[in-house]
């Protein structure tokens, strides 16, 4: 089952006004992380998934989404 | 380049060891000769870089999680993977020359030594290239 992710990251990042080495430094990952993430190209963890929603005061759900069918 | 000193020694430490095994073996296949310090310099370099890692992980503790965070450690995990397949690989070309007298079984084994010890190196640093590790 592969589906492909539908990645909100970077508008929520920017609408928190970070940078991603600001909010890489704040959830403990790498820039390039957060850059891949967004993306599109690196799947996170759910730990690192609710680590992200918690900083950005959203749900996972509004950061990633899967595409309707 | 990142600027996270853990992570510049890491990729720094995998380039360099790729070049000295590249240059010394490639110069023992080019010259057709044995260099006798040839594996110590390559064990060397191998040292000094986990030394020097060791050393970047006491004295940057802070820095330890994100350079090792769950991208990298995958990318990790696939260079080792790559690696793995690659001196098997390796292993079972150089045991089929063996087999047909093409090499001797200790030439062969010597052979092995280079796969063995860059194919992780390799796989990490065009994970690196391609942005998907640090």
């Amino acid at each position: 089952m592969t589906h492909r992710l539908i990645v909100r990251l970077k508008i929520h990042r920017q609408q928190a006004g970070l940078t991603q080495a600001e909010l890489a430094e704040e959830v403990g990952v790498s820039r390039k992380t957060i850059n891949t993430v967004e993306k599109g190209v690196f799947i996170p963890s759910t730990v690192l998934a609710l680590s992200l929603a918690a900083r950005l005061n959203c749900s996972v759900h509004d950061l990633f989404t899967l595409p309707d069918k | 380049m990142s600027t996270n000193p853990i992570a510049r020694i890491r990729l720094w430490g995998n380039a360099v060891i790729i070049a000295v095994v590249v240059i010394t073996f490639g110069g023992m296949m080019l010259t057709q000769t044995y260099w006798e310090s040839s594996p110590w310099l390559v064990g060397s370099v191998a040292l000094g870089y986990a030394a020097l890692s060791f050393v970047s992980h006491l004295r940057h503790p802070d820095k330890i999680e994100a350079a090792w965070d769950e991208q990298n450690t995958a990318a990790q995990r696939a260079s080792l993977v790559f690696g793995y397949w690659a001196t098997l690989a390796a292993f079972l070309l150089l045991f089929a020359a063996v087999l047909t007298k093409q090499i001797d079984g200790g030439v062969a084994f010597f052979w092995l030594g280079p796969v063995l010890g860059i194919g992780p190196s390799v796989h990490y640093l065009i994970s690196v290239a391609r942005g998907r590790a640090q």
